[in-house]
């Protein structure tokens, strides 16, 4: 599904060079769970980013269901990401401002699909599926940190992607909220869909079936579980 | 993504961020409101002076041969010379060449003795050949009897409307003039009607004035040919064209120079229709440079907007949001904007002018025209202004967007 050949990516900033990612060779098949492992600052959300469409390497090949992102025009990189990946930001990235029914409604938005109606029942069906189908009209900033990335994860399926990227799902959120976040993903993984996380906590990390450990920018390790 | 998401979208941004729509909307309603009640009080102003140069006969003009008007005419003058004189063949001439004549009356101006009760006087005969159209330019006014008609100058009517002056009065004595029988050169006449003061060149007030159908004048003294022509034109602005091109016609017909006087504009005229230019010029001047004001205020409001939500932006791209998709919702954004606050600036406008104009007594006018103009130019600066922060907004860069706290 996912194959990268010696992807890098190169932050510039002035006369500095970051190398957040060297020469990554990784392939990931539909199905798997993986943890991508490392401390931060190790590269794990720039390879995220760049598995789930939201940068291009800058050196390297990535491909995506086969297809070479390099070669993808920008509108093509949003359709992927629109339809065929779900993302789950380390900070949630709700709309504070909008209900949580709004913040699920807007993949379906900039994607054109269905109605209103059609929007809303499906929003309403990802709130059952994460249990938080009595938040629907709050505001995003008005729910509790769990609730926001329960909210974030709903709207990452939304569009029943084939793959699931979350960046740190239980970074910020005490242990038992990331007990139940883990136990969603790994549902969801059991129904079929690949998911990728990235975490620092190994006990975190347990709950996948192949752990990817990085290092400044590097693959260190690559555990099957 | 739908448009009417995009403008449901919109609404909800427009909703969220209040204070800072308010200004923006406030701003548009300024400008337009400027535009209208401006181009409306202009126009006004415009319609006010062209009303008063109309009254103060600016939008006439009059030729005549020279040397027979005004005056007594010298005997070798009054010599028929076809060549030399105005006809009726000229005056439709001028009325078929030229479409900005509005109106056109020649006259045949002529002394003539008046005998009355074994008394002779010296009178005027001024014979009228469209007695509709000469009432209208020369303000003849009835106040007894009728009017001269068509079917006067046809028939060749010995009839005539004397000029209510001092001299009528002391001539005829008080008893009323009315069915009088007067006789003027070699023929009886019945007056018809009394008419109000006529104003000069036509009033001699040390003379008694005789109107009637140029036809009868005509036949009396045995001359087929008129002396003078007024004209008034459709439009005052055009009015020095119209002069120009009925000179042209004349020397044409009559060769120059000619025997022909041609009236020429007061300096007045030239500056009010310069003034009437200038006044357009700033009309226009005040629009542009208010719409510009609430263009720029708006791409203000618009770039802190892309600025203030480059995190939502950075959101919507990575659940999927296109280009396309970002710049549309921006562009109906800063749309629902100038689109508010055109409406307003509309209601604003016309309020304020109608308020003015009912204060310093000029014309209200007002178009359909100027309000979908001042309108629609809001919606070009809603566009125009919105396009460059939809455009920044759209081409951000997801990760970099969402780098932004």
């Amino acid at each position: 599904m996912i194959k990268l050949e010696n992807v890098s990516k190169i932050y510039r900033s002035g006369r500095w060079e970051v190398c957040a990612l060297n020469r990554i060779k990784l392939e990931m098949a539909r199905g798997e769970f993986i943890s991508i492992m490392g401390p931060s600052g190790s590269g794990k959300s720039t390879l995220l980013q760049i598995v789930g469409c939201l940068d291009r390497p800058s050196a390297g090949k990535y491909f995506f269901e086969g297809k070479e992102v390099e070669n993808l025009s920008e509108d093509e990189l949003s359709e992927i990401r629109g339809q065929k990946v779900g993302f789950v930001f380390q900070f949630f990235n709700l709309s504070p401002y909008l209900t949580v029914l709004r913040n699920l409604e807007l993949p379906l938005i900039f994607g054109g699909i269905g109605s209103g109606k059609y929007r809303i029942r499906t929003a309403m069906k990802m709130l059952y599926l994460v249990g938080l189908p009595e938040k629907a009209r709050f505001r995003a900033n008005e729910i509790s940190g769990g609730e926001q990335q329960k909210v974030a994860i709903a709207r990452a399926l939304i569009n029943r992607p084939a793959l699931l990227l979350a960046d740190e799902p239980t970074g910020n959120l005490d242990t038992k909220s990331g007990e139940r976040i883990m136990a969603l993903l790994k549902d969801l993984n059991e129904s079929g869909m690949t998911v990728v996380i990235s975490t620092h906590d190994e006990a975190i990390a347990k709950h996948s079936r192949r752990i990817i450990h990085l290092r400044d920018g590097e693959m260190v390790k690559d555990e099957i579980l | 993504m739908k448009l009417i998401d995009a403008i449901q979208l919109a609404f909800e941004s427009v909703r969220l961020y209040r204070f800072r729509s308010l200004l923006s909307i406030l701003g548009v309603a300024i400008g337009v409101a400027a535009v209208i009640s401006g181009v409306s009080l202009g126009l006004g102003n415009r319609e006010s002076i062209m009303q008063k140069m109309a009254m103060s006969g600016a939008d006439m003009m009059f030729f005549y041969q020279k040397g027979e008007s005004h005056k007594f005419p010298q005997l070798e003058e009054l010599t028929y010379k076809p060549e030399l004189s105005i006809t009726k063949e000229d005056i439709e001439f001028i009325k078929n060449q030229c479409k900005t004549v509005k109106e056109i009356s020649p006259y045949l101006l002529m002394p003539v003795t008046l005998l009355h009760e074994g008394k002779y006087y010296t009178a005027k005969a001024l014979g009228v050949l469209y007695p509709n159209e000469a009432a209208k330019i020369s303000g003849i006014k009835i106040i007894e009897g009728r009017a001269l008609t068509d079917l006067d100058v046809a028939a060749k009517a010995r009839v005539c409307v004397i000029e209510k002056t001092n001299f009528a009065d002391e001539i005829f004595g008080k008893q009323g003039l009315l069915g009088k029988e007067i006789l003027l050169g070699s023929m009886k006449y019945e007056i018809v009607g009394v008419s109000s003061k006529l104003y000069f060149p036509y009033g001699y007030p040390e003379r008694l004035i005789a109107i009637m159908p140029s036809s009868t004048l005509q036949d009396m003294i045995g001359l087929n040919k008129y002396t003078e022509v007024e004209i008034r034109g459709t439009n005052i602005k055009d009015i020095i064209n119209t002069r120009e091109q009925i000179r042209q016609i004349l020397i044409r017909r009559f060769g120059y120079p000619s025997k022909l006087y041609i009236s020429e504009y007061s300096t007045y005229v030239k500056t009010a229709l310069e003034t009437l230019n200038l006044l357009t010029f700033i009309i226009v001047g005040v629009a542009i440079i208010s719409l510009t004001v609430g263009g720029v205020g708006i791409m203000n409001v618009m770039m802190t907007s892309v600025v203030e939500r480059t995190r939502e932006i950075g959101i919507a791209k990575a659940v999927g949001a296109k280009k396309s998709s970002i710049l549309l919702l921006f562009l109906v954004e800063s749309n629902i904007l100038t689109f508010t606050g055109g409406i307003i600036g509309v209601i604003l406008g016309l309020g304020a002018s109608k308020l003015v104009t009912s204060m310093i007594g000029l014309p209200f006018l007002t178009s359909f025209g100027i309000i979908l103009f001042g309108f629609s130019l809001s919606l070009v600066v809603g566009i125009v202004s919105g396009s460059y922060p939809a455009k920044r907004a759209a081409d951000l860069d997801p990760v970099v967007a969402l780098r932004q706290f």
